[in-house]
């Protein structure tokens, strides 16, 4: 198991009231799975997913990776998972405007302390989601697809635990969507590489190997699929 | 850690319109900063270079009780010099004796109450150059009944040189006189109250004008160095002596003050770049939030982050204060060769100060330094609260944010 919820709890004050996000879950994720988060918007996706990556803390219950609590991590250590760990893909890209494609991808392996033969594995992830040309742009000057692919190598170039990706396509037409599922799913396929990604798209659901469903911050089913 | 200062550059030059917008200020208040201070130097110089060589030398004499205020001239308060203090004077190096001699100038139909210099031909040279000073026409000599004009008094006068004028003064004894010269010089002597009211003839002429029995009242003393101690030796003749500090005293005093008013007002042109700093990081936290959250997910420590937001105000001020730097000691050095020319406005407000005409600023190091650190350190200053906001969210929060 790289990581687990065990009994999460997430509230959000909002004014007087709390919103209650996630209402006590349990999930775990395993090496090489192909997961999805699914459900409807508002339902949990994202704070499950953000609690999973290490990017927040629960109100209770405890977050597993590696078998360890988290939460006896303080800020920076937290980071340095995150760096090391943990791959990011986001729903609206999230790259660094300033930084040209190569240089975003750079950051992550900067990021991650992982120095050695730095040029070659950025130069490798880029060939690999098919950015070899465009490696000089940045990121204004590439298409959603072309952005999105960067953020993939950009969570792939350091061999991570895991990556996550909270609805990837959501930003994408359908076409370029299918490409950037195609895509993760063939590294999950060659390089048996661990995604966990959320969807309120039922096409993008079918495309899972195991889908998680969630309702009002409750797990409401999970089906390993073929 | 240069990966981040390469981020800052570009964070910098994305927006370079704002970031130039708010790098004037900080470059404004370095500027000024330097023009001032090397003007406020410079005044002090002047203030001494224009008495040194209008009347002062490195050591002034004047009768004991004779008024050092350089408003009145009282020609019974004159005094001869004694054989003891010609001794003296000569053991302490080139001296020149004054008479000056209160009068009236009439020219046409127009009257001026004005001052007349009696200079001594003989010793005149030794103790004053005229270096810096403007003369037009001929230096007047015992020779004829010539005068010398300063230039503001012939210009208000309307007189030019040739023209013919009436001096009346009383003598010694008080007697009334009136003789007639010609104007055969008109001088700029770098002393904006001499050259309003001053008159310069030899000491030979003017004795026949106001029969002065051989008084003086200023001696005017070049001393290569030690003037206090040359000054000791000097009293107790029946002359005071002044060193050239001693006599600027209150105009050095006066600059004094206005160091003190450039400070406050460098002070609140910082305080506004300063504040405008603050302003602009904090947009640029707010706007590049998402940003933010995307370097904490990758593993960017808060330190960074924060370091990111210091180092886009560092570079800045950096920059925009080099460039005041630039603009500031450009102004200076301008200024100190070619001077700045006061003698109108000092004419337009009828200065009666002994004040330079031309101040020449002064330019040295330490203003550019204190500047250049002032002008970095508040745009660091202005950025350390809006880089720890910055730096402070929860990244899944930054990330998610539209
Ligand atoms: N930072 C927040 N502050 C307040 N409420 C939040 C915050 N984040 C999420 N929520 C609320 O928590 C619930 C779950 O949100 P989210 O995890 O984003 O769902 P999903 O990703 O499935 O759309 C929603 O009701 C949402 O409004
Ligand atoms: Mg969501």
């Amino acid at each position: 198991m790289i990581c687990q919820l065990v009994g999460v709890k997430k509230t959000y004050p909002m004014g007087e009231l709390t919103v209650v996000a996630l209402n006590g879950i349990d999930v775990g994720v395993d090496e090489g799975e192909f997961t999805v988060f699914a459900g409807p918007s508002g339902s949990g996706k994202t704070t499950a997913l953000n609690l999973i990556g290490c990017l927040d803390r629960p109100t209770s219950g405890q977050v597993l990776l590696d078998g360890r609590d988290v939460a006896t991590l303080g800020d920076d250590a937290l980071g340095q998972v995150r760096a090391r760990r943990i791959g990011f893909i986001f729903q609206s890209f999230n790259l660094i405007p300033v930084l040209t494609a190569a240089e975003n991808v750079e950051l992550a392996l900067r990021l991650a302390g992982l120095d050695k033969g730095r040029k070659e594995k950025v130069e490798q992830a880029l060939v690999d989601v098919g950015l070899k040309d465009f490696m000089g742009r940045r990121p204004n000057q590439l298409s959603g697809g072309q952005q999105q692919r960067v953020a993939i190598a950009r969570a792939l170039v350091k061999k991570p635990a895991i990556i996550i990706a909270d609805e990837p396509t959501a930003n994408l037409d359908s076409q370029n969507g299918e490409a950037i599922l195609d895509l993760m799913r063939q590294m999950n396929e060659r390089d048996r590489i661990t995604f966990l990604f959320s969807t309120h798209d039922p096409m993008v659901m079918a495309r899972a190997r195991r889908v998680v469903r969630l309702k009002d911050g409750a797990i409401v089913g999970d089906e390993r699929l073929a | 850690m240069r990966f981040l200062v390469a981020i800052a550059v570009r964070n910098l030059l994305r927006n370079t319109a704002r970031t130039a917008l708010t790098g004037a200020a900080v470059l404004f208040g370095v500027a000024i900063l330097i023009l001032g201070w090397g003007l406020v130097d410079g005044i002090d110089e002047n203030v001494l270079r224009s008495a040194r060589g209008s009347y002062a030398g490195d050591l002034i004499l004047r009768p004991d009780g004779y008024p050092d205020d350089g408003m009145r001239y009282p020609l019974a308060d004159a005094k001869p010099l004694s054989d003891a203090l010609r001794a003296r004077l000569d053991a302490v190096g080139p001296w020149t004796a004054r008479t000056a001699v209160p009068a009236r100038l009439v020219i046409g139909a127009e009257a001026q109450r004005i001052t007349i210099w009696g200079v001594d031909e003989a010793t005149e040279a030794k103790v004053f150059n005229r270096q810096g000073w403007v003369i037009e026409g001929v230096f007047p000599n015992s020779e004829r009944l010539d005068v010398a004009l300063g230039s503001s008094l012939a210009r208000l006068l309307e007189a030019e040189v040739g023209d013919s004028v009436v001096l009346e003064a009383r003598t010694r004894d008080g007697a009334i006189n009136a003789l007639g010269y010609t104007v055969s010089a008109i001088v700029k002597s770098d002393n904006s109250s001499m050259d309003a009211l001053g008159v310069w003839m030899p000491l030979a002429r003017l004795d026949e004008l106001a029969v002065l029995q051989g008084v003086a009242t200023h001696v005017a003393v070049l001393v290569p160095k030690d003037t206090a101690t040359a000054a000791r030796t000097l009293s107790g003749f029946g002359f005071t002596a002044l060193t050239l500090a001693e006599e600027c005293e209150d105009l050095i005093a006066m600059n004094r003050i206005r160091r003190k008013g450039l400070g406050v007002i460098v002070g609140m042109i910082l305080l506004i770049a300063g504040a405008g700093i603050a302003n602009t990081v904090i947009m640029a936290a707010f706007e590049r939030i998402r940003e933010i959250g995307t370097l904490l997910a990758l593993g960017m420590s808060r330190r960074h982050v924060s370091l990111l937001f210091l180092f886009e105000g560092g570079i800045m001020g950096l920059f925009a204060g080099l460039a005041g730097v630039a603009l500031g000691s450009g102004a200076v050095l301008y200024f100190q060769t070619h001077g700045i020319d006061l003698s109108s406005e000092l004419e337009n407000v009828g200065a009666n100060m002994a004040v330079a005409t031309m101040i020449y600023t002064h330019f040295s190091w330490p203003p550019i330094f204190v500047a250049l650190g002032f002008g970095v350190s508040i745009a660091i200053l202005a950025s350390i609260w809006p880089a720890r906001l910055a730096s402070s969210t929860v990244p899944a929060d930054a990330v998610r944010a539209d």
